[in-house]
This record gives C-alpha cells, sequence and structure tokens, in this order.
C-alpha cells in the first residue's frame, strides 16, 4: 500500500482542495480512500469537487475541523487530505438524523458499512461534534460491528465558533451527520493518550443531565469545583476549568476525560460532553510537560507497532491547542520525534476523539489519538 | 462523597493510591445499579458501566434456562452471532469469564465476559461484584413480574366475578350459621326488603318477618347439617305488594352460608296461568269431542227419526184405522217430534243448527222477551232488567237469543227454588288478548255483555267445570234433560261469543253471555215465521229418488207414492244414474241425498243432468248447511230439505221444486 498526505491553505476552497489531492494523490497513486480534512472557511461542496477530479472514483471521507495539524505545524485553515492506495476494501457512509437519535444512527452506520460483508478492520468515525450524545454513536456502531473492529476518529468542529460543521463523503456533504468508513487492508495501530492526572478526592457525580453536570457530591457542580480549586469566579472558570477537567477511571486506572466548558444556572456546569450519571470521577490535574510529553508517547506507541508505518492520523482535541497556546508546537515536534522523521503526519483538531484505551472504543476529550497505518504483514 | 473533603488545597495532602481509587470507583458506581426501574434501564446501565469501567471487549447478561433463555443484553457481537453458543463454548477460555446464578433452575441468570488480556484474580473479583449487582436486580424485576402478574390476574378474577355478579339478577346474601346478614349482592336494589345499612351485621329475625325468617333459618340447618344445598321458598311484601321467592342456600363452610334469592312471583303466576289454560284446554276439548259425538248421533237419530216420523204419519193417514191404533201412532209421532227436539238442542250444542243471523238491538231484543221470560220463570221470582245504555246491536240469529235467555232464565229460576231475584243487564266490554280466555277462539275486541244474575244456590267448583256438557244436571231423574246449559253454550260459540260463570255455593251465580259488538247499523228487518207447510197436494210426476240409507228410502218412496208421484228409486248413486239412463219414459225431479259415498248428490245431480238435461232436482240431508260441501259454480241449484222432514214439508217442496222447472 502507499499513502500520501497533503495540505494546502490556499484561500480558495478549490484550489486549496485540488493543491492537496493532487499532491497526495501524486505520492499514494490512485486511492482507494481520500481521508479528507477542512476548516470553517473552506465550502466543503467546492472542497470536496475539486479533491474529487483529482481522486476520481475513490472513497472519500472527511470533515472540518478546529484546525489541520500538517507540515508539523498547525494551521487554524486550510485542507489536507491523506490518500491511501494499494489493496484495500474501503466502504463508506455518511449517515443524517445524528441529532435526533444518535443510537439508531449509530447502527444505521454500521449496517451501512457492513452491507458488503466485511467482518473485521478499521472504522473511522467522523461525526459532527456539536448536537448529538457521541457516546451513544459509538454505542450502536459497536453494538452491530462487534468487537472485531477497531474504531478512531473525532468529533467535527468549526474553530470555536460552535455554528456548524460538516461531514462528507464521496455521495455528498451533510451537517449533524456522521460520515465514517471501513478499511481492510491496512495495518492500522490506535492508541490514545492524555497526560492528565487526578487530583484530591474522588468525585460522584450525584445528578447529572446530558452534558450538564447539576450536582457533584450533593452540592452544586460548581461549588465543589470551587472546594477543589478554591473561590473562582464563573469568569475564572472558564480558563481554570480548562486546566482541570474531570477524569472518571475504569478498573485499570486509566481515566477518560470530559472537559468542561462554562458555568450555567444553579452552579452547574455544562461540559463539552455527556457525564454519566451516578460516575466516579476525580478533578484532573495537567502539566503542560506532561500533555506533551503523553502526545509524543502515543505516538511512538502506535507508530512502533506497525512495522514499515506509511502514515499517521491524528486526531487532538482542539482544547489542548488552545490550553497550551503557542507551547502547542512542541507537542507537535514531540509527535515528530516520536513518528520519525520522515513519516507523513495528518492531524485534525477535534471537538471530542474516539478511540479505545481497553477494547471498546469511547469518546474522550483533552486527549490526543494516533493511527499509525502500514502495510498488512506479510 | 465517599473519602470527605480536603480541608485546603489537595495537593498539600498525601495523595490517594489512585489505583484503588479506581476500583473503589468502579464498585461504588456498580452500587448505582440498585437504582435502575426496569430491565430496558439496567441493560443501558450495563453497557455504560461495564464498557466504561471495565472495558469489557464482549459481554452478555442471559437469563432463564434453555429453551427458554433470553438475552437481556449484549454487546461487542457480531450480527447473527449467538451469545448463548459463545458462552456455552467459554467455560475453561482464560479471556473469558461465566458467572451463573440458580443454576439448573427457572431464575437462572448467566453473565458472560470477555477481555483482550486474560482475566486475573483481581478481574474476576470485580466481575464478581458486577455480576451479584445485576443479578441481584434481575431476581427483583422477576419478584416485580410476578407480583403485577399476580395483581393482574387478581384484578382480571375481580373483574369477571363483578361481572359475574352482575349479570346474575338474583339476590345473594352471605349468613352466618345464626342467620346473621354478612353481606350481599342486589342487582336490583327493590328486591330487598330493607336497605343494607338495616340488615347488614342484623339477624334475619330481625329484618324478614317471622314466617320467612324461620322458613329460611331451618333451611340453613338443613345445609349445615348436609352439606348441600336446600331450596326454601317464602314470601314478602315489598312496597305493598306480595312477591314470592326461592332462596337457594349453600353452605361455604362450617359457619357460613350463601343463599341466592330469586323473585319467583311472575313465575308463580305464570305457572297458574299455565294451568288455568291447560284446564280450559282440557275443558275446551271435551266440549269439542262432546260436540262432534252430539252432532253425529243428532244426525244419525235425524235419519232414523225420518223414517219413524214418516212411518207414523203415513199409519195416521189410512183412514179407518181403529182409535186404539191411532192412539199409539199419536204416541209415537209425539215421542218422534220431542225426540226431534232432543236432536235440535244437541245439534244447537255441536253448534250445528240452521240459522239465519241478524243484526240486532240487543237491549230491544231482550226487552221483547221479557214479558215471556216472567211468565216461564213464575210470579215469586222477580225478573229485574238493567239495560246498559247504548249495549250495542249484535248478530245473531232471533231464535238463539231466545234460546240463550230461556235457558238461562230457567236455570236461574231452577236454582233460586222458591222466592229470589233474577236480574238481567247488557254492558259494552272491550277486552284485550290478557282478558280473554285464550280458548274460546274470541278476538280481541268491543263485545255486548248480557249478564244474567241470581241469587240462588250458587254452584260447586266442581258443578261448574261440567255445567256445559250435554245431559249433566244436578236434578232428579226426569226433572231436566240436561240439555239447556248445553244449548246456550252452543248458541253463543255458534256466534262467535263466549261465556263466563262466577258462582260460589251461597252467592248465587252471573252467567255473562259475550257477544261480538257490531259497528252502528240500521238493524235487519224481523223476517215473518215460516208459515207451516200446506197440506199435501197431489201430484203424478214421476221421481226419481236416491237415498243411501234403506229406511229413509222407504218411507220417501212411501211418502211420494202416497201423495201420487210415480218414485223410481235407487240406494246408490250408481244405481240412480243406472236408472237416469235407462228409464225409457220421462222424470220430472231428482231427489236425492247429499252426503252419500262415492258420488254426493251433487255430483250425482250434474251426472244426471248430462242424460236429462234441466232436470231439476231436490236436495235431502241431515246436515245443516253449514256442513253440506260446496256444491260448486257447475253444481245445478237446488233447495235443500231439512231431515226429518213430515209428510207435507216433503210434498210441499216438490211442488216448489217442479213448479220452478214450469
Amino acid at each position: 500500500m502507499k499513502a500520501g498526505i497533503a495540505f494546502s491553505d490556499h484561500s480558495d476552497a478549490a484550489r486549496a482542495g485540488r493543491e492537496a489531492a493532487s499532491r497526495a494523490v501524486a505520492l499514494s497513486g490512485p486511492p482507494r480512500l481520500a481521508i479528507v480534512f477542512t476548516t470553517d472557511a473552506y465550502p466543503p461542496q467546492a472542497v470536496l469537487e475539486a479533491v474529487r477530479r483529482e481522486t476520481g472514483d475513490s472513497k472519500l471521507v472527511g470533515f472540518c475541523c478546529g484546525g489541520i495539524l500538517a507540515d508539523d505545524a498547525w494551521h487554524p485553515q486550510g485542507v489536507g487530505i491523506c490518500t491511501l492506495g494499494g489493496d484495500l476494501r474501503v466502504r463508506t457512509t455518511l449517515q443524517r438524523g445524528l441529532d435526533r437519535d444518535p443510537y439508531e444512527t449509530g447502527c444505521r452506520t454500521a449496517d451501512a458499512l457492513l452491507a458488503n460483508g466485511v467482518a473485521n478492520g478499521t472504522v473511522i468515525v467522523l461525526p459532527d461534534g456539536f448536537e448529538a450524545n457521541l457516546s451513544e454513536l459509538l454505542r450502536g456502531l459497536y453494538t452491530r460491528c462487534g468487537a472485531d473492529f477497531q474504531y478512531v476518529g473525532g468529533g467535527a468542529g468549526d474553530n470555536l465558533k460552535f455554528f456548524k460543521t460538516h461531514q462528507f463523503t464521496e455521495q455528498g456533504c451533510a451537517s449533524r451527520a456522521v460520515a465514517a468508513a471501513v478499511i481492510q487492508g491496512l495495518n492500522l495501530v490506535t492508541r490514545i493518550g492524555h497526560g492528565w492526572v487526578p487530583m484530591g478526592e474522588p468525585l460522584v457525580m450525584t445528578r447529572t443531565q446530558g452534558k450538564i453536570v447539576h450536582e457533584i457530591d450533593g452540592m452544586p457542580a460548581f461549588a465543589a469545583y470551587q472546594q477543589h480549586l478554591g473561590p473562582i469566579s464563573r469568569e475564572e472558570f472558564r480558563t481554570r476549568g480548562m486546566l482541570h477537567p474531570l477524569g472518571f477511571p475504569d478498573v485499570f486506572g486509566r481515566y477518560t476525560i470530559r472537559d468542561p466548558l462554562a458555568v450555567e444556572d444553579g452552579d452547574s456546569i455544562r461540559f463539552v460532553n455527556e457525564v454519566p450519571s451516578q460516575a466516579v470521577g476525580n478533578i484532573m490535574d495537567g502539566h503542560i510537560d506532561q500533555l506533551i510529553e503523553t502526545a509524543g508517547k502515543t505516538v511512538r506507541e502506535a507508530v512502533s507497532a506497525v512495522p514499515d508505518a506509511a502514515f499517521l492520523l491524528l486526531f487532538d482535541c482542539i482544547s489542548r491547542a488552545t490550553l497550551m497556546g503557542d507551547r502547542f508546537r512542541e507537542e507537535l515536534r514531540a509527535i515528530r520525534k516520536a513518528a520519525g522523521p520522515r513519516l507523513p503526519i495528518l492531524g485534525a483538531l477535534t471537538f471530542g476523539e474516539i478511540g479505545a484505551a481497553g477494547d471498546v472504543p469511547q469518546l474522550h476529550n483533552k486527549t490526543t489519538v494516533a493511527v499509525a497505518g502500514g502495510p498488512l504483514p506479510a | 462523597m465517599i473519602f470527605g473533603k480536603p480541608a485546603s488545597s489537595p495537593r498539600s495532602r498525601k495523595a490517594p493510591d489512585y489505583a484503588i481509587v479506581a476500583e473503589l470507583s468502579a464498585l461504588h458506581e456498580l452500587s448505582a445499579l440498585a437504582l435502575v426501574s426496569d430491565e430496558e434501564q439496567l441493560a443501558s446501565e450495563a453497557v455504560e458501566k461495564i464498557t466504561r469501567l471495565f472495558g469489557t471487549r464482549r459481554f452478555a447478561i442471559l437469563t432463564g434456562r434453555p429453551p427458554r433463555r433470553r438475552v437481556v443484553v449484549a454487546s461487542g457481537f457480531k450480527a447473527g452471532e449467538s451469545p448463548a453458543a459463545v458462552l456455552s463454548r467459554s467455560r475453561n477460555d482464560p479471556h473469558r469469564l461465566v458467572l451463573v446464578f440458580n443454576e439448573g433452575k427457572e431464575d437462572q441468570d448467566a453473565l458472560f465476559f470477555e477481555q483482550a488480556q486474560p482475566i486475573d484474580k483481581r478481574l474476576r473479583r470485580l466481575y464478581n461484584v458486577l455480576a451479584s449487582r445485576i443479578e441481584e436486580r434481575l431476581a427483583f424485576f422477576r419478584h416485580e413480574a410476578q407480583r403485577a402478574r399476580m395483581e393482574r390476574d387478581l384484578r382480571e378474577s375481580e373483574a369477571r366475578n363483578r361481572a359475574i355478579l352482575d349479570a346474575i339478577p338474583d339476590l345473594m346474601f352471605v349468613y352466618d350459621r345464626d342467620g346473621t346478614y354478612l353481606d350481599y349482592h342486589a342487582a336490583k336494589a327493590a328486591l330487598l326488603a330493607a336497605p343494607p345499612g338495616q340488615f347488614l351485621g342484623r339477624n334475619i329475625r330481625d329484618v324478614l318477618p317471622p314466617d320467612a325468617a324461620e322458613r329460611l333459618l331451618h333451611g340453613f340447618s338443613l345445609a349445615l347439617e348436609s352439606g348441600r344445598p336446600q331450596r326454601v321458598e317464602y314470601a314478602l311484601d315489598l312496597a305493598g305488594e306480595a312477591r314470592a321467592f326461592e332462596a337457594r342456600i349453600c353452605p361455604l363452610d362450617d359457619r357460613r352460608l350463601l343463599v341466592m334469592a330469586r323473585d319467583i312471583t311472575d313465575l308463580k303466576q305464570a305457572e297458574a296461568d299455565r294451568d288455568t289454560l291447560q284446564n280450559k284446554l282440557a275443558q275446551g276439548r271435551k266440549m269439542e269431542s262432546i260436540g262432534r259425538l252430539a252432532g253425529g248421533v243428532a244426525h244419525d237419530f235425524n235419519n232414523m227419526l225420518c223414517a219413524i216420523l214418516g212411518h207414523a204419519e203415513l199409519a195416521l193417514n189410512v183412514p179407518g184405522s181403529p182409535d186404539p191404533v191411532r192412539e199409539h201412532l199419536d204416541e209415537i209421532r209425539r215421542a218422534g217430534e220431542r225426540s226431534a227436539d232432543l236432536t235440535r238442542q244437541l245439534l244447537a250444542f255441536a253448534r250445528k243448527q240452521t240459522v239465519s243471523p241478524r243484526r240486532l238491538d240487543l237491549n230491544q231484543a231482550v226487552e221483547g222477551m221479557l214479558n215471556m221470560l216472567r211468565r216461564l220463570i213464575g210470579e215469586p221470582i222477580r225478573l229485574d232488567w238493567q239495560p246498559g245504555p247504548d249495549a250495542g246491536q249484535v248478530r245473531i240469529d232471533p231464535s238463539q237469543l231466545d234460546q240463550i235467555l230461556v235457558n238461562l232464565c230457567l236455570n236461574a229460576r231452577d236454582a233460586i227454588g222458591a222466592s229470589g231475584t233474577i236480574r238481567l243487564d247488557t254492558a259494552i266490554a272491550t277486552l284485550d288478548a290478557a282478558a280473554i280466555p285464550a280458548l274460546e277462539g274470541a278476538a280481541p275486541g268491543e263485545y255486548a255483555c248480557l249478564t244474567v244474575r241470581d241469587d240462588g244456590a250458587g254452584m260447586e267448583r266442581d258443578t261448574l267445570s261440567r255445567i256445559f256438557e250435554p245431559f249433566f244436571t244436578t236434578k232428579e231423574i226426569g226433572k231436566g234433560t240436561g240439555l239447556g246449559l248445553a244449548t246456550v253454550y252452543g248458541a253463543v260459540r255458534q256466534n262467535n261469543g263466549f261465556l263466563r260463570v262466577d258462582s260460589a255455593p251461597g252467592h248465587g251465580s252471573a252467567f255473562q253471555v259475550f257477544l261480538p259488538r257490531l259497528a252502528p247499523g240500521p238493524c235487519d228487518e224481523k223476517t215473518p215465521d215460516a208459515p207451516a207447510p200446506p197440506p199435501a197436494a197431489a201430484g203424478h210426476q214421476t221421481i226419481l229418488v236416491v237415498e243411501d240409507d234403506p229406511a229413509i228410502l222407504q218411507i220417501t218412496t212411501r211418502q211420494l207414492e202416497s201423495i201420487g208421484y210415480a218414485v223410481l228409486a235407487a240406494d246408490s248413486p250408481e244405481g240412480g244414474l243406472r236408472l237416469a239412463r235407462t228409464h225409457d219414459g220421462p222424470i220430472a225431479l231428482l231427489m236425492t241425498d247429499v252426503v252419500m259415498p262415492g258420488m254426493n248428490g251433487f255430483e250425482l245431480a250434474r251426472a244426471v243432468q248430462s242424460v236429462h238435461p234441466d232436470l231439476p232436482c231436490l236436495f235431502m240431508s241431515g246436515y245443516t248447511p253449514a256442513d253440506i260441501p260446496d256444491p260448486g259454480a257447475s253444481a245445478c241449484p237446488g233447495p235443500i230439505l231439512q231431515k226429518p222432514f213430515s209428510r207435507d214439508a216433503l210434498a210441499n217442496a216438490v211442488r216448489q221444486a217442479l213448479a220452478k222447472s214450469a
């Protein structure tokens, strides 16, 4: 197999699409699958048409994200493409209605991907990151596909405007949808990591409702946070909360992160994604150094598990970039260092990351998901 | 919170062992499974927690035993893959854990977990805790489902019982053995002897009349002693109306009884009505039989009387008969005429009189007979006449009305004895179907009612049931023929009326005659009585006489010959026809009986007329016109002479028949 990764930030969407696609195809040869990341300044239809002129009848899956990681840099706007050629079996689907019934959408997505009888492989899941309960999407997907697939992906975003996202395949473009692809014929290894560590005693989410945590340990959520962080204002929480997400451990001590957004009425806290009711977690602490190191470690583990790795895809939480600010470059350097100097890398800054710490895909926040790919072992 | 809040920044204290914290956190989360309210929520929570807390690659929860095992939830299986089949192959796989509760029983639960890495002792312990939490909820849901089923079954049973109770029109009571009311059910509260508040908890003796209470209590004793249901009838007065009840008493146990009480008042009334109707039916059939017998006897006797009177008459007309002989012949004639009267009365009873009904004003007709009736009953007995205003008109032969009044008044006179009063009155009676005795054959409608009342001795019930039978009499032998009231019965019934009699010993009798009342119209003119036939005139023609009764054939032949006619006599229709064909000379008249074997008189007349066209016919018969077969449109017309007939009546009829043909 061959992979090609390219990026263009030409201001013209079609031009950017054509440039990125043509360069990627030049590297991969005629692709079986094109993975396309765009940003909110690029009308997706225009990008797609241009890309498809270069990729021909290749399958295509993509979304718009909060930024593109390419050429070892973070690009707030642009078009990034990863083309994969070779003896691959690929099936894509674009399923709408994600906001209405995420579980059923997950089931339909799985059914569409499995329609040609594929029994194992890697599923790339690119849903809208704003509206829906993505955990339910994953539950529907996993219920149908089962344990013989690995799952990777991230939530679409729009540069923190929280206005509208796009998901697309070669079948078209949609919003409030999920674009997905299943690939067979590649050796794909997924690793996730975040670098956040628990602090203090465990907390019980005594009352939650979707993305809103109303009470922690029987008291208003913000009050519970203040008990740990000291007296802070609601405005201060916007930045302090970013530094102290919640983490929910499994029995192996692996923490799934939930990112707080803002304090709301009644001292409830809105999170980026759903928080399970009666879940027991901790307020997490994060040192940027630790975060950077973890990102590098995650990439290393993924790449080292794939002999002759041909490409690396990243789904990295946009809040990591926001939090680190200028130091996000260090994360990118750590990633590059871990991947090796020549491995093509394409990443998307996402709203929620999809990957499995164990065997079952979960939705993560503030996490780095690394997917290393190469040819199947001989 | 589980571990308490830090007093200061958590970083100033020793950090807990987060591996232990993670485990305890997971265990705490598992305890939250006790909050799930149904199996669907349990499945949802199980998927969330097991996949998140354990990262379990595949798991399944199954409940029940094969073949009724079912999957509560399964995660990570491929489409079409059977969790039960995977579970059954997993017992010794280090990556898989199977935990079974209540193995081998109907409430068996099995949980299956699969991890990518081998399941160590610690993980197994945690899975055990998880599984026990889940199994506790499944057992609870089963228990709740069973309880819900039982409650639903109970509700359905109660609803069914209530519907059954509501559908039962009877009263139901539960008593204790001493007769205290414990419970009740009444579809119709009006049948209760008292409102429930006034009998529940009280003794039956305080609620029901003594007779009813004692009957029921006796029934209670019998039911409890025998263990078998008992039946008791009792009566109650409800809102001033007497009601009859039937109670079925069933022992519930050795201390309580269930009583189902049914109002049988209407049933009893219907039974009484049925008995009455059956009696009337039997009575009616008896009277019909007697009537047919009487009619048949009268007809046959009339034929014999024809011969007896005819010969007596002929003998009396023989000149020079010695006086003693004439005296005997006279006696024979008188006896024959009395016998003819009897047969006429029998025919009247059998409704076979020859009558000519006319429209009459009832009051006027009765009024016209009062003088004669007063003479008949004699002076010591007063005859009161109370005409009802506008009693109306009826259609009846006046002679039959005479028969009715005469016989009823004579009967009343005989009942009164020395002195008393007979009252006659008329009235209008409008009767519906329920009021008319069904077996009388009369239709509902308006009737003119003539009542004859006396203050005589009255009659016993047994006598009443037989008074209209022919020859039934309570008088001494020779004091009455027993045909008077039979004649009245026949005359009334022949005119579509009916009779009612009220009588009781010491209370006199009242005979009511109901005749259909006509709409107002002009009364028919009174037809003068038919004059007595003139003496026979001599004749000379040849008459063909056909009669299958030899005695009547002989006497008729003799009577005609005595008048001067030549007679060709035949004793059968075939013989008559042969004579008609073979006789050389002219035949002036065919005189034939009507009812004969093989061919009736009308058919014979047609056959003879084919040989002798326009031959006049005279028919004779012992039957009333109503019983004579219809001659048909093509029959030769001819008068009918009723038997028995005198010589003079015969001669007159023959002369009139011959005169018409002249």
